[in-house]
């Protein structure tokens, strides 16, 4: 069967294809990167759907003929863990992402954000001072901001007046009281309505800080960030609310955030909280005639909304320096480009001058008065979320504490037991 | 597959054709030939499985905080991780017996003489080829205590709704359910290979001697079918002690860290807690308790002769 020379020949072959095995199994090469020409390609990584930023991207290309740029796009609940996986561990890939505010100071901590100190005094001048605040750490600037948030009180206008409820003023000065937006969610639930009351990033600390700041119970952090502080009466009272709208059936238990605003354009839920980055898809929603309305406080307490959106960052690995800066840069600090960000995805911006053209936009799909309330709510209720190195954890703990409550553990028993791991948590995290 | 006896005899014995002009030392290329074939395989074991172990023993024993067995003692310290792992062995231990009992009785079922059998065989099997990502998110909206498919369907039948994934009781076994929808068609094909390598003969001889449907099936069936079971447990086992995916996209360990099994809980510690070591201490530690109970699986279905 076998003869020397063919055993010589196959020896041959088979060596062969264990190398190329091993070649293979070891990667392929890395990116083209810019060699010979100038030409630059960076990878930019952020959770937005690919359609809202392909036109941004676009835009760049047009301006900066010898870069290009490709997107990836990752689910939000992942972004900070992919990052964490390869920039984290000296990966040259992504060379921008996308930074939610409050990770900031951990992202920093890990060396996963380059430092854009130039840039720092020049920013000042353009960008809104909450966001540059947030993309600063231990007095360098990590990220430069894009957008900015708030939250307002979405209500289906048919199935209020089918229950005889008078629409909420959009004036901040009369804004309702979550105790009467609980009333008014039953009344409308008795009148037909499936849901009374809904949240936008439902079980997300973004959605409910301000529920309990305004009760009084603070941030739920002391200590700059290393102790838990959720065991005080405001906590108490916020969560316990929580625990009720969903044991007494105003809202529905088991819908994640990414199925949520179905539930609004599906004239499913009477009062809907969430962000104004939602108004082009309701005014486009055939048959969904909704109002805007502020976001609601406690009855005592003082009126608070979420603030805090997306800052953008370079890898500190990158291959393509200039090139990543000078795209994080027009992103933010160039209205032309900060513009395009909000065309794609409906976010008001952090540039000053941008924000004047998104309420001119405002006013093109939301009932009138909607640019003020924002413009109000902006400059002066907004809450920023803690700044700490613990705040992944931190934000776990509690998203896990307020799914807990909505699926029926008692408010106190939660609070209780995510103090408890926090305490833990906290102690491991370095300063 | 076994060769022939008579086939191995002439191979040792075959000279080289006259006139080749070489002599044949006796065959120590065989061998080498032989690791020339494996070579990419275990290319492949080495640096897909062996180097990364020793890596996760390495980091286990290496934090700048915890030196030595320092992640071992938080580890241990830690309740969270108790529940983890008690959680996580309570599931398997129901899980594995469950979904191999069932994949095997669908492939008795589907092995008997039915009209359209390919066509049932392929249904079973559909859902193993969808990615594990899309069935959770599928299975999360059926599941959905207002307004899912399966509360739809207990509603009609008058039984109350359910809370399924929302219920410290009941998500665990509502991942169980997610799992074994896709598993069981996929170990099935395992058993039915395994159903069709047994002779005929035996059954003959069995009809012939007078012997029932549950005779024949525990004394010539099962114990013919020893190997491919035991494939079919054992790789069962090491695929849901590794179960991430559900968790991560339907319940993030909740409700009440009820669902917080050990695969998930070292990704946590690893990315969202930048606490390599601890993950390496339980990969260790996940490691040790699968080598276990695959040694005690083993051992169960160790055939006789």
């Amino acid at each position: 069967m076998f003869n020397q020379h063919r055993v010589a020949g196959l020896m041959k072959y088979v060596g062969l294809a264990a190398m190329f095995s091993i070649v293979a199994a070891c990667g392929g090469s890395s990116g083209d990167g810019g060699s010979g020409d100038g030409h630059v390609t960076l990878t930019f990584l952020g959770s937005d759907p690919p359609a809202t930023v392909q036109p941004v991207i676009s835009a760049f290309e047009k301006t900066h003929r010898n870069t290009t740029v490709k997107y990836e796009n990752v689910p939000f609940a992942d972004i900070n863990t992919t990052l964490s996986a390869r920039v984290g561990k000296g990966s040259t890939d992504p060379d921008v992402f996308m930074a939610d505010y409050p990770t900031i100071p951990a992202l920093a901590q890990r060396h996963i954000l380059m430092p854009l100190d130039d840039l720092l005094p020049a920013a000042r001048s353009v960008l809104l001072p909450d966001g540059i605040d947030a993309s600063t750490y231990k007095g360098h600037l990590y990220a430069l901001p894009g957008r900015a948030s708030t939250n307002v009180l979405f209500y289906n206008k048919k199935l209020l007046a089918a229950a005889k409820i008078k629409a909420p003023s959009i004036d901040p000065e009369q804004r309702l009281t979550w105790e009467t937006v609980l009333q008014e969610a039953r009344q409308a639930q008795s009148a037909g309505a499936q849901w009374g009351l809904f949240f936008d990033q439902v079980s997300r600390y973004y959605q409910l800080q301000p529920l309990a700041e305004s009760a009084g119970g603070g941030p739920g952090l002391t200590g700059g960030g290393q102790t838990p502080a959720l065991r005080n009466p405001g906590w108490q009272k916020a969560m316990s609310f929580y625990h009720d709208l969903f044991s007494t059936g105003v809202s529905p238990r088991g819908i994640p955030v990414t199925q949520s605003p179905d539930l609004f354009t599906g004239a499913k839920v009477a009062f809907w909280v969430g962000g104004p980055w939602w108004l082009p898809q309701f005014s486009k929603t055939a048959g969904l005639d909704f109002g805007v309305a502020p976001f609601p406080y406690f009855q005592g307490g003082k009126p608070v909304t979420p603030t805090g959106s997306w800052s953008y960052g370079v890898n500190p690995h990158t291959k393509h320096k200039a090139a990543a800066v000078e795209f994080v840069r027009w992103l933010t600090m160039d209205p032309t480009g900060n513009e395009a960000l909000f065309q794609g995805r409906f976010l008001p911006p952090a540039n000053l001058k941008a924000l004047d053209a998104y309420y001119a936009e405002v006013a093109k799909v939301a009932p009138s008065g909607t640019g003020d309330l924002i413009k109000y709510e902006i400059g002066h209720t907004g809450v920023p979320r803690p700044r700490i190195v613990g705040w992944l954890q931190f934000d776990e703990a509690t998203t896990n504490m307020f799914e807990d409550i909505r699926n029926g553990q008692s408010a106190d028993a939660a609070i209780t037991a995510a103090d408890g791991r926090l305490k833990e948590m906290l102690a491991r995290v370095p300063s | 597959m076994t060769i022939p006896e008579s086939a191995v005899k002439e191979a040792v014995v075959r000279r080289p054709a006259p006139g080749s002009g070489r002599r044949f030392r006796s065959r120590s290329w065989e061998p080498l030939v032989a690791l020339g074939f494996l070579t990419p395989a275990l290319v492949a074991l080495v640096v897909l499985r062996l180097w990364p172990t020793a890596t996760a023993i390495r980091g286990s024993l290496g934090g700048i905080d915890t030196p030595g067995l320092g992640a071992y003692r938080s580890l241990f310290a830690d309740s969270g991780f108790y529940k983890s792992l008690t959680t996580t062995v309570v599931f398997n231990l129901i899980v594995n017996p469950v979904q191999v009992v069932a994949a095997l009785a669908i492939a008795v079922l589907l092995s008997q003489r039915l009209p359209a059998q390919s066509f049932w065989r392929v249904l079973v099997f559909l859902p193993a080829a969808m990615p594990g990502a899309i069935s959770a998110i599928l299975w999360g909206i059926a599941l959905r205590p207002s307004d899912g498919m399966v509360n739809a369907l207990l509603s009609g039948l008058g039984i109350p709704k359910q809370p399924f994934l929302t219920s410290p009781s009941q998500a665990i076994w509502s991942l169980v359910l997610l799992t074994s929808w896709a598993g069981v068609g996929y170990w099935m094909i395992f058993i039915i290979a395994g159903l069709s390598d047994i002779p005929q003969t035996y059954y003959e001889a069995a009809r012939i001697d007078g012997a029932g449907w549950w005779r024949t099936f525990f004394h010539i069936t099962l114990p013919l079918l020893r190997r491919p079971l035991a494939f079919v447990l054992v790789s069962d086992t090491a695929a849901n002690f590794r179960l991430f995916a559900p968790v991560q996209i339907l319940t993030e360990g909740g409700p009440r860290q009820s669902t917080n099994l050990l695969m998930y809980d070292i990704y946590r510690q690893a990315y969202s807690y930048a606490n390599p070591e601890g993950a390496y201490a339980e990969v260790m530690i996940l490691l040790a308790v699968m080598i276990v109970i695959v040694a005690v699986q083993f051992r169960l279905l160790r055939s006789e002769s």
